[in-house]
């Protein structure tokens, strides 16, 4: 859920330097950047705080019921694991949607003439609702639903915040 | 000499997330274990109560603890042993 986070945080700051009229590449690109570095700590530390919480009531609830210490069992170790790793999945996971949205923007800084910033915008948003489309389609796999549903309720949400910027900045 | 445990049932008390399968195999893998077999003897909400038979050539009693704390299984009593002398002739 983390990266679906970070993609619609990114829209946000790309669309808000967009309806400035004074949008600038590096600009987005260093607030991009700032944007991963703060979403991935608030997401690791998020994420290993409630993990270790639930997993540590959990390991004591089975020390409980055996009434037996099991510090030294595989299961102990399985949930230290389990905690560190989607821990450092949720902070890597916005970094990589983010980055995407990027992409463009670090394109069109390398090569300006080739992808100019109008272009690299909007290859932004479209590579952005791509990405919150494709997360829609993950969520209803595992969520054994409609994906197509899920897909859809992603990108609307994508674009509810391209509609509000739009409408919020045109008032300005 | 030497004296070899050849069969030990033990009583014991498991988390549900242990599979009695994966606990089986885990002390089949002890040296000197040749068969194992469990039976759940009674499931509450969380635990599992179980009996376990296992045999063979020389097992080692505190290998079998391990692997049972290792799996989170807590043992509750020994209900019965059988173990076995060997005398190795002297030669000359």
């Amino acid at each position: 859920m983390n990266s679906f986070d970070g993609a619609l945080a990114i829209l946000g700051v790309v669309m808000g330097a967009y309806i400035t009229g004074r949008a600038d590449a590096q600009l987005i690109i260093n607030s991009g950047v700032g944007l991963a570095v703060a979403t991935g700590i608030s997401g690791f530390v998020g994420a290993f705080l409630s993990e270790k919480a639930e997993r540590s009531r959990k390991i004591k609830e089975i020390e409980e019921s055996i009434m037996m210490d099991i510090k030294d069992s595989i299961i102990y170790r399985a949930s230290k694991f389990v905690t560190y790793a989607l821990a450092l999945v949720d902070g890597i996971s916005p970094a990589v949607t983010i980055s995407l949205t990027l992409a463009p923007f670090i394109f069109h800084r390398a090569y300006p003439a080739v992808l100019p910033l109008q272009y690299a915008m909007a290859a932004a948003i479209v590579i952005n609702l791509s990405t919150l489309a494709l997360l829609g389609v993950y969520l209803g796999k595992i969520a054994s639903a409609n994906r197509l549903k899920y897909s859809l309720l992603t990108v609307a949400m994508g674009l509810t915040i391209v509609a509000i910027l739009f409408l919020t900045g045109a008032g300005v | 000499m030497s004296i070899d445990i050849k069969k030990l049932v033990l009583d014991a008390l498991k988390p549900r997330e242990i599979s009695i399968a994966e606990l089986s195999k885990a002390i089949c893998q002890i040296d000197g274990v040749d068969n194992v077999s469990i039976n759940v003897v009674e499931t509450d909400i969380k635990t599992e109560t179980i009996r376990m038979v296992i045999q063979g050539n020389s097992i080692c009693y505190e290998e079998v603890a391990k692997v049972l704390a290792e799996n989170s299984t807590a043992l509750k009593s020994v209900d019965e042993i059988a173990v076995s002398k060997k005398i190795t002739p002297k030669i000359g």
